[in-house]
């Protein structure tokens, strides 16, 4: 069914990113599109549970980013807003990380800032002052029991329970992080606490983790096989495609409910880009309410800033040795096989084996075919077993964000993004558009070369090599080497027109500025090292002669390269004189 | 009846047991006492609630009281003069106790009631029957044992309790205590009380490692099984039936088959996972479908530390029997006897001694049965879970 479109109630930005426990109940029912049979079936039990049942509680299960916080949000919003739960339900939310509960006392003293935050929203302050005043009351002493939690955890639990008692409602504890709370109690105190949720008429729990809490899956622990688990699953292309139509009704943008229609094929990119990763989706969601214009890659700098918090935490979940792992996967971005990453990382096959069983297990890498391409190989034209990031946008942020050489990679990741994202036709066009504008930006500058190296189009090409140098070069003037080898590594890659002797030629004044400005050595290094002394040899030795000083330098070199040479080393000659002169002129106009 | 997983169900969530409830109701009426053992998520919680609902219906008082979150005697007695007091048995003497309780926990003030246990006195002296926490309880006791109506008292997680006490000061020495008085307790209250023990971990399991065997010996162990294969198809049917979801014979015979020990958890879990496919459509490639959701590889994840236990918990040369018991097993859903798995055993052994290995095995599958990983069911032996039988495959076989 195709959402209808709304007064909008939500813009493409205000699609936040995480501060869902922020927005108002109406704008999550506004938002939340992705995980409706999910929620259907959590109300539907709600709905079922007699008042004084021993209530089924609940645990939803999701990496980050697939929608738990979001799903919480929106059954608290049901049962706030809904008149079939609203007046039977007490819809109790914490904060997201619950880092400061290390003992029981502490949860149900939670459940009570939460309750008394109902009161206030409600406009009930004789409600909210009570409980403040009880909480005050009973925390008096609390410190006296610091070694011995369980009575203070018992009186604040009866204390809560009778507050909440008060209202007539029943209290559903909707926990995000739920392992966090499960870590940080003592096994005693987890069964206390799963004592009171078995008890007739108690709190409902729905929590929220990203993998089953060990407690839940350990034979002796308190909470085994407790929960009704309810596992958020990567979308499919079709789900994606009705959280993208919502998202536009939302925003009462037809335009991109017509963007959505007519290019059905993005779906498949997108899915392979976000891996099904709803919270990546609706991050993503502006690339299509902005058209795929240039000017959003203005924006997507600020993208990858915001999401830096989510896939962070996520590459820090992983063990240490998971992260070597998932690194050199991410750093290699095409699929890659075991013993290829055995090698990469130089840990051993077992190793390697073992934990991309579990890398994939947790939905971190995902196996694909790969078919070799070299002709020498044995395995050539049969297929292997490779592993990839599962969410591409995850690598593409891996690129930009963690590796050392940033500007070279800052590149590499737009190219990844634009070749994943873009039909070349798209990119072309966007291409055209930059090369056509009078003045650049530094942001764009880096999103043209990245589309130009994105593609074949040899104009293009020019141009980008053009850019390269000319980056290099400012920055050479501004004295920073590290920079100008960036444009020049870039320049180097894309090589797409052949250096000629004429003093204009760019290569021919990018070998004379960077003379004229003292970094002949660093130069000299710095091609050896990319081995562009072999690739452009006339051209190394041309600079290396002006280098030494000494044009009889060239008489070294072999015969087939030596004209050439000592055309461009005249070529240099001449440039280099052209701007001492202009050098000079500037001098006597400034005196 | 509801799609519940994971919580003790009642009324009309709870699918009658009529032959084990029976059962139990026999036992009582022969004067016993019962320890209540099974594997947990069989059922043992909800069946017994069932059992505390019928004996209200007949006028007696059912009790049930879950003493996991108590953590010494005072707190045992607390929870036990609750339940009673829910059942609105002679409430003025409750409310009596329950003051006497209140006001020596605030006493204690934040300290452990330590090594007194359940002989703590609660300063108030010059009534002796209200002298100990012991002898208060007691004075309940009495008054049901000269009143006209029987009560059964169900307890549910006392060795969550044993081992919280453990955990404190004079730990042993308490445990022992606590137990020995609860035996006399039973002994001397014999006409109107009756008791029923119940627990994830067994009672047996926990006075048998502590040599406390005699603690419990007047109870009469009972078991509680899976469902048979006709209950299972009547159990998938109301499940079906009552949430919109008819499965036909084939579906449910596909069903169990995969299940292969049909507990009503996993059922219903399977249930849960039909609908949560979303899928309306009728057959056996439904039921297939669901199995595949269950068995994905982030479903199975979680069993890794069922595996890596094994490494931790035993030496090296028991680690291996009992890897080689699960490789053996997970290949065989439907069970296998102790002597098939004695062959298995003594195909990789050649020559070891059939008598060791065979003390081995015996131990091992004591062990594994305790731990969850498989039970026994008419001299056959099979994983307990058929996810973890699935895991097991995926890691060890294929």
């Amino acid at each position: 069914m195709t959402p209808q479109l709304m007064d909008p109630i939500l813009s493409p930005h205000q699609l936040s990113l995480y501060n869902t426990g922020r927005m108002s109940p109406d704008r999550v029912i506004a938002a939340f599109a992705a995980r409706r049979p999910q929620l259907d079936r959590i109300l539907s039990d709600l709905t079922a549970e007699p008042p004084e049942s021993r209530a089924q509680h609940h645990l939803v299960v999701g990496q980050r980013g697939m929608g738990k916080t979001m799903l919480l949000a929106r059954i608290a919003a049901s049962l706030t807003k809904d008149d079939a739960f609203s007046g039977r339900f007490l819809p109790l939310v914490f904060a997201e990380e619950q880092y400061a509960v290390d003992r029981l006392s502490k949860f149900w003293l939670n459940c009570l800032d939460s309750l008394a935050d109902l009161h206030e929203n409600a406009k009930d302050r004789a409600a909210a002052a009570a409980i403040d005043e009880e909480v005050e009351r009973i925390t008096r002493g609390a410190v006296a029991h610091a070694k011995n939690d369980q009575p203070f955890a018992e009186e604040t639990l009866s204390v809560f329970i009778a507050a909440a008692a008060r209202t007539g409602r029943r209290p559903v504890l909707l926990v995000d992080n739920l392992q966090i709370v499960f870590e940080r109690l003592s096994q005693e105190q987890q069964h206390s606490l799963r004592e009171v949720l078995m008890r007739p008429g108690c709190p409902i729990l729905i929590g929220a983790s990203p993998s089953p809490p060990p407690t839940t899956s350990d034979y002796g622990a308190a909470f085994y096989d407790h929960f009704k688990v309810h596992y958020l699953r990567p979308l499919e292309e079709q789900e994606m495609r009705e959280l993208l139509l919502h998202l536009a009704a939302a925003a009462g943008r037809d335009d991109v409910r017509q963007r959505v229609v007519q290019h059905p094929a993005r779906f498949k990119v997108l899915r392979q880009l976000t891996g099904g990763n709803p919270r990546t989706t609706v991050t993503l969601f502006f690339l299509y309410a902005e058209d795929f214009a240039p000017s959003v890659f203005g924006d997507l700098e600020g993208l990858l800033d915001r999401v830096t918090p989510l896939y962070k935490a996520r590459l820090e979940e992983l063990t240490d040795q998971q992260q070597v792992i998932v690194s050199a996967a991410a750093d290699h971005w095409n699929p890659v096989t075991a013993a290829k990453l055995a090698r990469l990382t130089s840990l051993p096959a077992t190793t390697i084996s073992a934990q991309l069983d579990r890398l994939e297990k947790t939905g971190v890498v995902e196996r694909v075919e790969v078919f070799p391409t070299d002709e020498r190989r044995a395995d050539y034209g049969t297929t292997t077993q490779g592993y990839q990031i599962a969410e591409r946008f995850f690598n593409v942020w891996f690129l930009f964000r963690n590796a050392s050489r940033r500007q070279r990679r800052e590149i590499e990741f737009l190219i990844r993004f634009l070749e994943t994202f873009y039909e070349p036709s798209d990119r072309t066009r966007i291409a055209r558009s930059l090369v056509n504008e009078e003045s650049i930006s530094p942001d764009r500058n880096l999103l043209s070369q990245a589309l130009a190296d994105s593609l074949e189009d040899p104009e293009l090409k020019t141009w980008s090599e053009t850019q390269a140098l000319q980056e290099a070069l400012f920055a050479a003037h501004e004295d920073n080497w590290g920079l100008c080898a960036g444009g020049l590594r870039r320049a180097l890659g894309v090589a797409a027109t052949r250096i000629s002797d004429n003093p204009f030629d760019d290569w021919v004044n990018a070998a004379a500025v960077l003379l004229e400005l003292n970094f002949g050595e660093k130069l000299l290094s710095f091609l050896r090292e990319e081995q562009a002394d072999v690739k452009l040899m006339p051209w190394y030795e041309a600079i290396a002669a002006h280098h030494a000083g000494d044009r009889r330098f060239l008489q070294n070199i072999p015969v087939e390269a030596r004209v050439a040479a000592e055309r461009l080393y005249d070529g240099i000659d001449r440039r280099r004189t052209v701007l001492r002169n202009a050098c000079a002129r500037n001098e006597i106009r400034r005196s | 009846m509801r799609n519940i997983t994971g919580s003790p169900v009642e009324n009309g969530d709870f699918f009658d047991r009529p032959a084990d409830l029976a059962r139990l109701q026999r036992e009582f009426r022969s004067n016993a006492n019962i320890l209540l053992t099974a594997p947990r998520r069989v059922g043992k919680t909800s069946l017994v609630l069932r059992l505390c609902s019928l004996e209200k219906g007949v006028g007696r008082h059912g009790v049930y009281a879950n003493v996991e979150g108590c953590h010494d005697e005072l707190a045992f007695a607390e929870k036990l003069v609750d339940a009673l007091n829910e059942c609105g048995f002679h409430p003025e003497l409750m409310n009596r106790v329950a003051l006497c309780f209140r006001g020596a926990r605030q006493a204690l003030s934040g300290m452990k009631v330590g090594a007194a246990g359940v002989d703590m006195e609660m300063g108030e002296a010059e009534d002796p029957d209200h002298s100990t926490v012991g002898r208060a309880l007691e004075s309940i006791f009495r008054k049901i044992e000269n009143s006209d109506t029987a009560v059964l008292l169900a307890i549910d997680e006392m060795p969550e309790l044993l081992l919280a006490l453990l955990r404190q000061e004079h730990g042993q020495d308490r445990v022992s205590r606590l137990l020995h008085w609860l035996r006399s307790l039973r002994q001397t209250y014999r006409r109107n009380i009756r008791w029923i023990f119940l627990g994830s971990i067994g009672l047996d399991s926990f006075v048998e490692e502590r040599n406390l065997g005699k603690t419990i010996n007047d109870l009469t162990p009972m078991s509680l099984e899976a469902l048979t294969e006709e209950e299972a198809h009547a159990f998938l049917i109301a499940l079906g039936e009552s949430n919109d979801l008819l499965l036909d014979e084939a579906e449910r015979s596909a069903i169990i088959a995969k299940v292969g020990w049909p507990l009503p958890y996993h059922l219903q879990m399977v249930f849960h996972a039909l609908v949560d496919i979303g899928t309306r459509k009728s057959g056996t490639s439904a039921v297939e479908a669901a199995f595949t959701e269950l068995m994905k590889p982030a479903n199975l994840s979680r069993f890794d530390t069922w595996r890596q236990r094994l490494d931790e918990q035993f030496s090296a040369p028991d680690a291996t029997t009992a890897k080689d018991i699960l490789r053996h097993l997970c290949q065989h859903p439907e069970g296998r006897s102790r002597e098939q798995m004695l062959n298995a055993l003594m195909s990789t052994r050649r020559n070891a001694d059939a008598a060791a290995v065979e003390d081995v095995l015996a131990r091992m599958l004591l062990i594994l049965q305790r731990d969850g990983y498989i039970l026994e069911k008419n001299g056959s032996y099979a994983f307990r879970s058929f996810l973890l039988r699935e895991y097991w495959n995926c890691r060890e076989v294929r």
